[in-house]
């Protein structure tokens, strides 16, 4: 059902122009239907005592039209209260015309409510929103006008039906054509919104891409640079730089909402801040989405994980002899794999006992997410972990 | 002694690298420079380290093309859409770096592509997979997979060494499936590159290159 908005929320758009068309077509119908009064008072109806009730209650139709059309106008559209004081008045006058030209020998003209009312009830297919209200409406003007009919000419019942039954073609005619055009200026503006809406947020993007080009073209390499090599003698500060850098680079390729540690991808990034802080050079890297994307890994893998990750990291500051390691995420084939590589002195996997590289604490939390640890490395020839999870809590204990 | 050249528009990343490679006693930095017309003959340089953006936003390809024609190229840069990588790599060059790689990295690279290899970093490894991945899903496999699987364990980080143990073949092998990978992307069919370019850059609703 199509609502209308508040009478404070002025119309714009589809809607007004809708809106203005149904005021046209409201004061068009209310002329022609004020035409066949006048056409009635100049051909003589209610010749005799009665004019001046006649004229009377003709001034009344005019005076109610005129207040209906500037309603509807000034309040954005009809509402069923003016729709029910209109219908209201409509039988009013049906009746009151009906009495006035009683057993008299009328001009066919005489009865002019009945034609005015007919073209009239266009205002009751505007006021109300459901269908049965209009029905509703309709039929009580075909039973007025009926007794008022028979009741002034003597005429069986029957003999109205036909011009009782036109009233029903009015009304809800009027109403299904407005209903169709406000629900289509409704969606051409909802749809019309939504584009500007897009384009905002695109010009949004752009600029947030044009700053971003700006902050790597001229700060985030002069950082990058100043990070490496012996341009700053201090070590502790080269390492703050580069901390300081990532987080600049990790700003400029995600965005400020990125900004939060909230997946995994963001806690990795996190955690190489603070290693590279404490001297341990990492780098992380994600494949291009999809396989980049980690909002769908679960909050309790990320956590293993990200536990795992710390002390594979741990482990390269305390045994590889390197300063740098790189960790590389992805989600492949629906499994989480995060790999950890330093270049460093390695040792022999096959001599070494079993559990190092990585506790078992940290291993039984993987393996209960229904991942593994892999250790690989030989003397001189670095150590490479990867830890591996499924994406799907299907290895999880229940 | 490798002569190195560099084409670098931001010039403190021009004298950062220009001081990781002279820290290598292989190498000589003879020109540091913002634009390609700058460069003294590139075809006296080994090596021509080249930045992917060289002002404009616009990725460095027609420079790409025309340094590849006489010397071999290495593409930096300090961020990277892949699709402008892809198209590069397309244009001849011989190798992808970021600029925030580890020293080693950058000799490593040099090294290789002055021997005229394909230097696949880590995050180009990325790139040319997750490129022939959605072309794959409409038109089969584009590398082999061993080839795959070569280009996965260099995107973990591991080096060819290291992969080639992994995969139980000798070091020469993997440096031969990388080269055949380079031939594939750049020789080859050059169309099919640019669909791999385009794929990434649409998320795979791109049509089929013309064949």
């Amino acid at each position: 059902m199509l609502t209308r908005p508040p009478a404070d929320q002025p119309l714009a758009g589809a809607a007004a122009r809708v809106h203005r068309m149904e005021v046209v077509a409201l004061a068009a119908s209310r002329c022609a239907a004020l035409l066949n009064v006048v056409v009635a008072l100049t051909t003589g109806a209610g010749r005799g005592e009665a004019f001046g009730p006649v004229v009377v209650l003709a001034a009344v139709l005019l005076a109610e039209s005129t207040a209906l059309v500037w309603l509807s106008w000034r309040r954005g559209g009809l509402s069923p209260a003016a729709g029910v004081a209109d219908l209201l008045v409509g039988c009013a006058a049906l009746a009151v015309n009906g009495l006035l030209v009683s057993g008299v020998d009328v001009h066919t003209w005489g009865f002019f409510a009945y034609p005015y009312t007919l073209v009239a009830s266009c205002a009751t297919g505007l006021a109300f929103p459901r269908p049965a209200q209009v029905v509703a409406g309709s039929l009580a003007c075909a039973v007025v006008y009926a007794v008022s009919d028979h009741a002034a000419s003597g005429q069986p019942l029957w003999n109205a039906v036909p011009n009782a039954g036109s009233y029903l073609g009015i009304a809800p005619v009027v109403w299904a054509v407005a209903r169709q055009l406000r629900r289509l200026a409704a969606e051409l503006d909802e749809e019309k919104a939504r584009s500007l809406a897009t384009a905002r947020r695109e010009a949004v993007l752009k600029e947030r891409a044009q700053h971003a080009r700006l902050l790597h073209d001229r700060v985030l390499q002069t950082m990058e640079t100043l990070s490496r090599g012996a341009w700053i003698q201090d070590p502790w500060m080269r390492d703050q730089v580069r901390a300081e850098a990532g987080w600049v680079r990790w700003l400029v390729e995600n965005g400020p909402e990125a900004e939060e540690v909230h997946d995994l991808g963001g806690a990795l990034r996190a955690l190489a801040q603070e290693r590279t802080r404490r001297g341990l050079r990492v780098t992380v890297r994600f494949p291009p989405p999809p396989a980049g994307d980690f909002g769908a890994v679960p909050g309790a893998v990320a956590d293993a994980l990200l536990a795992a990750t710390h002390e594979a990291l741990t482990n390269v500051s305390k045994h590889a002899g390197v300063d740098r390691a790189s960790v590389r995420a992805a989600v492949e084939d629906g499994v989480v794999v995060v790999t950890v590589v330093d270049r460093g002195r390695g040792f022999d996997v096959s001599a070494t006992p079993a559990g190092i590289g990585l506790t078992q604490s940290i291993r039984a939390r993987l393996t209960e997410m229904g991942g593994e640890a892999l250790v690989e490395s030989e003397p001189g020839g670095g150590t490479c972990v990867e830890l591996r999870a499924p994406l799907t809590d299907t290895g999880l204990v229940p | 002694m490798l002569r190195v050249g560099i084409v670098d528009d931001h010039p403190v990343a021009r004298r950062g690298m220009a001081a990781v490679l002279g820290d290598d006693p292989d190498f000589e930095v003879v020109a540091s420079v913002a634009r390609t017309a700058d460069l003294p003959d590139p075809a006296s340089l080994d090596v021509v380290l080249c930045d992917l953006y060289l002002g404009e936003g616009r990725p460095s390809v027609p420079e790409v093309r025309d340094l590849a024609a006489r010397t071999h190229v290495l593409v930096v840069s300090a961020a990277s859409q892949p699709a402008d990588v892809l198209a590069c790599v397309a244009a001849g060059a011989a190798g992808y770096l970021t600029k925030d790689s580890e020293d080693e990295l950058f000799g490593e690279a040099v090294r290789t592509v002055a021997a005229g290899g394909f230097y696949v970093s880590p995050h180009l490894a990325d790139v040319v997979r997750s490129a022939a991945h959605s072309a794959e899903s409409r038109d089969g496999l584009l590398l082999t997979v061993r080839e795959e699987e070569a280009l996965g364990w260099i995107a973990k980080g591991l080096t060819h060494a290291q992969a080639a143990r992994r995969m139980g073949v000798a070091t020469s092998t993997v440096d031969t499936y990388i080269k055949r990978i380079r031939a594939r992307l750049s020789l080859g069919n050059k169309a099919e590159l640019v669909w791999f370019a385009r794929n990434l850059a649409e998320g795979g609703r791109a049509d089929p290159p013309a064949r």
